[in-house]
């Protein structure tokens, strides 16, 4: 993938909800090979914008400017959206990330092993017939991660991937998102309110807080007045 | 005991109540998966009050049955999603709950002054199985054989869209669609069981079997096939238990279904 392309670019967008604007004029271009870390306090708005990235909430107004039509993206929900109680295998759920491709009408048989491939690059190889309920925290996260990662995303958004895993799988998650920018040159978008964890790998921040959208490249973000402008940290820098 | 059993089933009232329970059981039980995982097994108690609405007022202006139970059924649904929509200042439940209220509220009104008088009260809430008549049948299988299409080829879609409707949408899939074709079958299902079988039998239908099938599978897949399983021998005996001893069938048929439950559940437990 070639660095440093547009991809998507929102001009003047406002987002919300039931004609209540939450993000109001929100200006973000999103590159190739970007590794992009949208932070925020609670309640900031940063699964908002995710969701517009997604084109799973349509903008209120302005303008979303696709530079390739046909954009894969991968999505990785909060982990706690999700309803337990479905008796779903993780490759039962890794096979959703295909379904697309599949197609209606047919059958997602002869993609298992693309599927069991998913889970064996996330580490959970020998797990695809456990059920998605009995697996650990961290578990359940790369399963969601190998559902989006399965369909070959040039894209992957994700929402909260790291909260309430314990430091070496917050550690471990990350290396392996550094890794897939890297590597396979995957965009990743990834919206945590762990300012530290994201600004250790991300490459741009954007910061949410009080309606206000900021985006820059992570040296910039990260000065004293802008922490303070959004964090109210009177430091010196993460 | 299969002289008994051939006996009673050699009875044309007695095939036809068969072959309707099954096919109504069935396809409860195929649709009701998807209900009881979705949380919305109460919407399936107002549905299937709001058929029987329309049967009573059928009934009362002597016109179709059936069409006006689905009719009714499936504006319910476009008036659940419109009242939804917006700003919720009470919960999606109470909005169910006020037009179960309402629907059994107008069916008594209706009832009262149709022909059938209390009669037909009863039956619009505990049904005659032993009334289904072989047109009932036919209409049935008209009615039912699409639904079992759509959930035997798109049941993949169905699913994605009920476990993580966001990331099914973000990924690709036109959830609205199916989040449509759901509904309209859950409608089909419901307006068409009530019909024949009354309140109580359809709503069993559609949450006992499924309730079972979940607490002892280990995968969907599973779910469904215990789910359609469980409804055949409970039917059967039922049915032949009511006519031996002479019960209301579809007392019989739920009371063999909670056995069951309770069987499963002991096995869990154990």
């Amino acid at each position: 993938m070639e660095m440093g392309k547009p991809l998507l670019e929102f001009k003047d967008v406002y987002l919300g909800y039931r004609g209540e604007v939450i993000l109001p004029s929100v200006n973000l271009l999103i590159e190739e090979g970007d590794f992009l870390g949208i932070v925020g306090p609670n309640g900031a708005g940063k699964t908002t914008l995710l969701r517009a990235i997604a084109g799973v909430l349509k903008p209120m107004r302005g303008q979303v400017v696709l530079y390739k039509p046909s954009l894969s993206i991968g999505y990785v929900p909060q982990r706690s959206l999700l309803d337990e109680v479905y008796p779903l295998t993780a490759l039962e759920i890794t096979l959703m990330g295909l379904y697309r491709k599949v197609g209606v009408l047919r059958r997602v048989k002869g993609y298992e092993e693309k599927a069991r491939e998913a889970l064996r690059i996330v580490g959970l190889e020998g797990m695809e017939k456990k059920l998605y309920r009995e697996l650990s925290g961290g578990q359940k996260q790369k399963v969601l991660l190998a559902r989006a990662l399965v369909s070959e995303p040039e894209v992957l958004l994700l929402d909260e991937p790291i909260t309430d895993l314990d430091v070496a799988s917050q550690k471990a998650m990350m290396d392996f998102l550094s890794n897939l920018n890297k590597e396979k040159g995957i965009t990743i978008l990834l919206v945590s309110h762990l300012l530290d964890v994201v600004a250790e790998r991300a490459d741009k921040i954007v910061m949410l807080g009080d309606g206000k959208v900021v985006s820059g490249k992570r040296e910039e973000m990260l000065s004293p007045e802008r922490l303070k402008e959004f964090f109210g940290l009177p430091i010196g820098g993460v | 005991m299969w002289h008994s059993l051939a006996e009673a089933f050699s009875f044309p009232f007695m095939r036809n109540a068969l072959w309707g329970s099954l096919l109504i059981g069935l396809m409860g039980s195929i649709v009701g998966v998807y209900v009881v995982l979705r949380r919305i097994a109460f919407l399936g108690i107002g549905l299937a009050q709001v058929s029987s609405l329309g049967v009573a007022i059928a009934t009362f202006f002597g016109i179709n049955k059936d069409f006006l139970a689905l009719v009714l059924v499936l504006l319910c649904l476009l008036l659940l999603v419109l009242a939804t929509r917006g700003r919720e200042k009470v919960p999606r439940e109470a909005t169910i709950g006020v037009i179960y209220s309402f629907s059994l509220a107008l069916s008594l009104l209706f009832l009262a002054k149709s022909a059938k008088g209390e009669a037909g009260v009863l039956e619009s809430l505990f049904g005659n199985l032993l009334a289904i008549r072989g047109a009932d049948i036919r209409n049935i299988l008209i009615a039912f054989l699409p639904v079992a299409l759509v959930y035997l080829l798109f049941n993949k879609e169905i699913t994605a869209t009920s476990f993580d409707p966001e990331s099914a949408r973000a990924m690709g899939l036109n959830t609205q669609l199916w989040n449509f074709v759901f509904y309209l079958t859950v409608g089909i299902v419901i307006a068409y069981a009530t019909r024949l079988s009354g309140v109580f039998f359809s709503f069993s239908m559609l949450v006992i079997p499924p309730f079972i099938a979940l607490l002892a599978s280990r995968g969907l897949r599973m779910a469904f096939f215990l789910s359609v399983v469980v409804v055949i021998p409970s039917v059967i005996t039922g049915l032949f238990l009511s006519y031996i001893w002479d019960f209301p069938p579809s007392g019989m048929i739920v009371a063999l279904l909670f056995f069951f439950l309770l069987i499963v559940g002991f096995i869990r437990r154990s």
